[in-house]
């Protein structure tokens, strides 16, 4: 009971991480059918301003339950400085264009990035504890989790809930949907499928710098530590369906649950089950578990 | 016949500025006199090791000491006058790439030595290269035992022990705290670094004390930056140790997750290459965890600088020029550079004052010994310097601001390396307490 028990807790952890990380992909996916390499390069933009701010305001002696504040400021400056920055200047360049062409230029982007975190922030690990440890820590079948694990649980749940409420239950959402169905006819009946474009990338950075922002309290950021997140969150929307939110969630319950698991019992194959797992869901259903099969437009 | 002479007055002035001359150029006629026959304008050599990526910290140690080590030695003339210029690479790329740089090192840059290679991949896929070209390079941090182990070497050397070393220091030392010891168990990064560790680290301990067990072999992506489930499993199993390789961000990372959860409470945790990281984590880092510089016979408080000028000038430089007391790092690239300078003059004192071809360096440098901060290090025969490790227990320590290493053990070269001509693995197999 007790392994279970760990196994739930520790997978629970690790697939609200993952969801974090790979909502935002997952929307920019759907809104602007662009695989978003550079999203890795904007959750460490967010991880890293997050540490900063939440570092400075310690160091200012202020309170220190105020951290929680800072981290939500980092996603925000992160989003709306960078989200419409890239897609005015960078992405609304290659709509339409080949994918490969897309992907090489995000992928460019994310090495930008990667250079400028390194020219801004230097090379050395930067962390801050405070908002990880303040809340303490409580016990679960004898192992002890801190808080904080919880909260970010708690947080993918309700950010999760938002966006799936936004995208169904708004009047911008349904504007969204209907330039994610048809752009040209979106176009016809006077949507600005530009500032559609606009406001989905800026969300979409939004949630990236979000997901590196409240990650950032549980880790040491360092130069180049986004690679593998980024992987790992084109693995959880590949198994979820690329697109689609509770695709997303689900992918990233499952890549999370198979580690905790592989970890407990075969710690050998934690690095290869979470792949494993994505081929197996792309040889029977390329499309992930949410994924609709795309028709051709002729 | 007319006889001509100068004036008595011209003569005192011609005199003087004879004089002047030779007063302003003594020091250039000394050091050309002390230029060996044949030496080239400047002696270059490459440095390698990690400017960008997950390891940068190591690199960032490495680039500033060759930095500090190359303007000190040429603001004092060069090596017998010849003044080294440093060409700089970054070792990240994986080693295909650094295999191209290597050739592009020699054959285009044309360096009289390479000096670094941090990365185990890196430094056995560059060995060859460097023998096949015959350029002189000096490994300086690059652990994997097989770069020595393997094969006959002429042109390679490592200036510092090799990982085994660190493992079975780790070992001896574990059993000397923690004498009645039963269950390990490892979180290491699944690479040859991580996974030789370990095994050497176990093998030590089931040789030394058969009648432990080892209750988990966790193994994490390199830098992963997530232990949770790791952590947690080591807090189900609660072994009495925990024997773990991190590095750099990941060592940080693993610390700030486990600490909080009682981790460091409940095993009592190794860690052979904290020492790196003691400055960053500060009051992060619990008390009366096992950390050590590998096995490196000092750290920037040990031997005491005030009684040791060389440590003195070494930790004081390094502190004075980049705001950090020197760590590992820093002092494995000392021992290369230390080493390369001293075998070079060996060699032009061999060969008479001549310049040295790389061969005469590579001669110069078996069995030498050199002076380092902390003492001497001797080359061996198979091109593996073998020195002494220091280890301890994490001690938080008000005056910097960070933990420095408090009950002290230091070892001999003898006790945590194996012998020339003997594999690691089958040394372990024999291991005497």
């Amino acid at each position: 009971m007790r392994l279970l028990t760990t196994i739930a807790m520790d997978g629970t952890v690790f697939a609200a991480i993952l969801f974090l990380i790979s909502v935002g992909l997952t929307l920019v996916f759907g809104v602007l059918r662009i695989l978003n390499v550079a999203h890795g390069g904007l959750y460490a933009f967010g991880a890293f301003t997050a540490t900063t701010l939440a570092v400075w305001l310690l160091d200012l002696g202020a309170n220190p339950y105020l951290t929680y504040l800072m981290l939500l400021v980092a996603a925000v400056l992160v989003g709306v400085i960078a989200g419409p920055l890239i897609e005015r200047v960078f992405l609304q360049r290659v709509y339409g264009r080949a994918e490969a062409i897309q992907l090489l230029l995000t992928f460019s982007i994310f090495l930008i990035l990667d250079d400028l975190i390194k020219l801004i922030w230097g090379t050395k690990p930067l962390f801050v504890s405070a908002p990880y440890t303040l809340l303490g820590e409580f016990s679960l079948s004898g192992i002890r989790y801190s808080w904080y694990q919880v909260v970010l649980i708690a947080v993918a749940i309700v950010f999760g809930g938002v966006l799936v409420w936004a995208v169904r239950g708004t009047r911008i959402g349904k504007i969204a949907v209907s330039v994610i169905n048809d752009r040209e006819i979106s176009q016809a009946i006077g949507i600005n499928v530009n500032r559609v474009y606009v406001g989905s990338f800026t969300l979409g950075a939004f949630c990236a710098a979000l997901g590196g922002a409240l990650i950032a309290p549980t880790i040491a950021v360092a130069p180049g530590f986004a690679v593998d997140a980024t992987v790992l969150a084109f693995a959880v929307i590949a198994i979820g369906g690329m697109g689609n939110l509770e695709g997303a969630a689900l992918g990233a319950l499952i890549v999370g649950l198979l580690r905790a698991m592989a970890v407990h019992l075969l710690p050998e194959a934690d690095l290869v089950v979470i792949y494993v797992a994505m081929i197996a869901v792309l040889v029977f259903r390329p499309q992930g578990l949410f994924g609709q099969v795309e028709l051709r437009r002729i | 016949m007319r006889r001509f002479t100068l004036p008595l007055g011209l003569l005192c002035c011609l005199l003087a500025v004879g004089a002047l001359a030779f007063i302003l150029t003594a020091p250039t006629q000394v050091a050309s006199q002390a230029r060996p026959a044949g030496a080239p304008a400047e002696l270059k050599v490459g440095f390698v090791d990690f400017l960008s990526g997950p390891a940068v910290l190591f690199g960032a140690s490495g680039k500033n000491t060759a930095e500090w080590l190359v303007d000190k030695w040429n603001k004092e003339g060069g090596i017998r006058g010849v003044k080294v210029k440093l060409v700089i690479v970054d070792e990240a790329g994986g080693p295909d790439k650094q295999v191209t740089e290597f050739r592009r090192l020699a054959l285009d840059e044309k360096v009289d030595a390479a000096v670094g290679f941090t990365s185990s991949a890196t430094c056995l896929a560059v060995a060859p290269v460097a023998e096949e070209l015959k350029v002189l390079t000096v490994v300086h941090i690059c652990g994997t035992r097989r770069l020595t182990e393997e094969r006959p070497l002429k042109y390679v050397f490592r200036t510092s022990n090799h990982q085994a070393a660190d493992s079975v220091m780790l070992a001896r030392y574990v059993l000397s705290v923690k004498p009645d010891v039963k269950t390990i168990a490892g979180a290491n990064e699944d690479y040859a670094w991580g996974r030789d560790s370990w095994d050497d680290f176990k093998g030590s301990m089931l040789r030394l004390k058969p009648d432990v067990k080892v209750v988990a072999e966790l193994w994490t992506k390199i830098q992963a930056g997530e232990y949770s489930a790791e952590i947690s499993k080591l807090l189900v199993a609660k072994p009495d140790v925990v024997h773990s390789t991190f590095w750099a961000a990941g060592l940080i990372t693993f610390v700030k997750q486990g600490a909080p959860r009682g981790l460091f409470k409940d095993s009592l945790v190794a860690l052979s290459v904290a020492e790196q990281s003691l400055q960053d984590l500060k009051k992060e880092m619990p008390d009366g965890v096992i950390v050590a510089p590998r096995a490196t016979p000092g750290y920037f408080l040990h031997p005491d600088p005030a009684k040791h000028p060389l440590q003195k000038e070494f930790v004081e430089g390094i502190k004075a020029r980049y705001g950090r007391y020197p760590e590992y790092a820093y002092h494995r690239t000392y021992q290369a550079f230390a080493g390369l300078k001293v075998a070079y003059e060996k060699a032009i004192d061999q060969g008479g004052g001549k310049w040295p071809k790389s061969e005469d360096v590579a001669k110069a440098f078996e069995g030498l010994t050199w002076q380092t901060p902390y003492g001497a290090i001797t080359m061996r025969a198979d091109h593996q310097a073998v020195h002494g490790g220091l280890v301890g227990l994490t001690k938080f320590n008000p005056q910097y601001g960070f933990p420095t290493i408090d009950r002290v053990a230091t070892f001999r070269a003898e006790e945590i390396m194996p012998p020339v001509g003997v594999k690691s693995p089958d040394w372990i197999g024999q291991l005497q307490k």
